[in-house]
């Protein structure tokens, strides 16, 4: 597990629906020092969180479909190096293609764990420079 | 087998169980899910949330066993909740606290057991969050954050049940 420095942990947002899966990647990564993690429910929630907070990486949730992927798409273009992962009950070729276009890291396709959530937080601020949070 | 100690605030423990008037009530879906959830996450036969109560510990929520309730002097849990970490039991049979346990060696054949405790936010500890396995198993790191986090969801559902009732 990556330890990061403390007091500069990365940022990361969570847009998830479900409360459960929300709650224990929180404080999973919390309690493992890998970033300090915001929830959002919903993307609407997620946006406003986008605006009123720098983010270092964001894991959302497709659950909310072409209105997710417009989401990230935004983001890739107004952060380019933002890391950004995604969740999904199911992925075609067609959205497999898009998320390789947008640079998405990871897809983790359900029903997944909690484990590969958290281990998808921790490659997400794995390349992360050092220190991101007080760099940016 | 080596029957858990009474813990020295037994008497508060029990009163702190009492008060959440949970003790017999049926089934409820916002414990069995976090209980399936930690069976499905640890990929384990058995998952309970357990009270400890005078005599016995009765499970609010069980997916594996065939009873609602066992002697507290044969439970796992009663142990756990003498501690401050979670309890883990790599291998029963090589503890001498539950190698010749009825649970051990007879239904539901535990091995591993992994109790995070169910401590209300006042101090008493009411029971577990626990995992199960009929192998000898390990639980990491990540793992045990993990369960605690989903104790952490249960003792959220107490205390809100606590906060309703009083």
């Amino acid at each position: 597990m990556t330890s990061s420095v403390h007091g500069a942990l990365p940022q990361l947002l969570l847009i998830e629906p479900d409360r459960m899966v929300r709650s224990s990647v929180t404080s999973v990564c919390r309690g493992m020092d890998l970033a300090q993690v915001h929830q959002a429910a919903t993307l609407a929630i997620g946006q406003q969180m986008l605006q009123a907070q720098r983010m270092d990486a964001v894991l959302a949730s497709l659950a909310e479909g072409e209105a997710a992927l417009a989401l990230l798409a935004r983001l890739r273009e107004s952060h380019p190096r933002m890391q950004m992962a995604v969740m999904a009950t199911s992925a075609n070729a067609a959205i497999v293609q898009q998320l390789k276009a947008l640079g998405i890291r990871r897809l983790l396709l359900q029903p997944f764990k909690i484990r590969d959530v958290v281990l998808t937080v921790e490659a997400l601020c794995e390349v992360l420079p050092l220190n991101a949070a007080a760099a940016q | 087998m080596i029957t858990a100690p009474i813990p020295s605030d037994e008497e508060i423990r029990l009163q702190a169980l009492r008060d959440l008037l949970l003790l017999d009530t049926p089934a409820e879906e916002r414990f069995d899910r976090i209980t399936r959830f930690a069976m499905n996450e640890f990929d384990v036969p058995i998952a309970t949330v357990s009270f400890v109560d005078r005599d016995r510990q009765w499970f609010k929520s069980q997916f594996g066993l065939d009873s609602i309730e066992t002697p507290r002097d044969v439970s796992f849990c009663g142990h756990a909740i003498l501690e401050r970490q979670t309890l883990v039991v790599p291998d029963a049979l090589r503890d001498e606290r539950f190698l010749d346990n009825p649970m051990v060696v007879g239904p539901p054949w535990v091995r591993f057991y992994a109790g995070a405790v169910l401590r209300m936010p006042w101090g008493p500890a009411v029971g577990t969050l626990c995992i199960m396995d009929r192998r000898p198993r390990q639980i990491d790191r990540l793992g045990l954050n993990i369960l605690c986090s989903l104790r952490d969801l249960v003792v959220d559902e107490l205390v809100r049940r606590e906060e309703a009732t009083s």
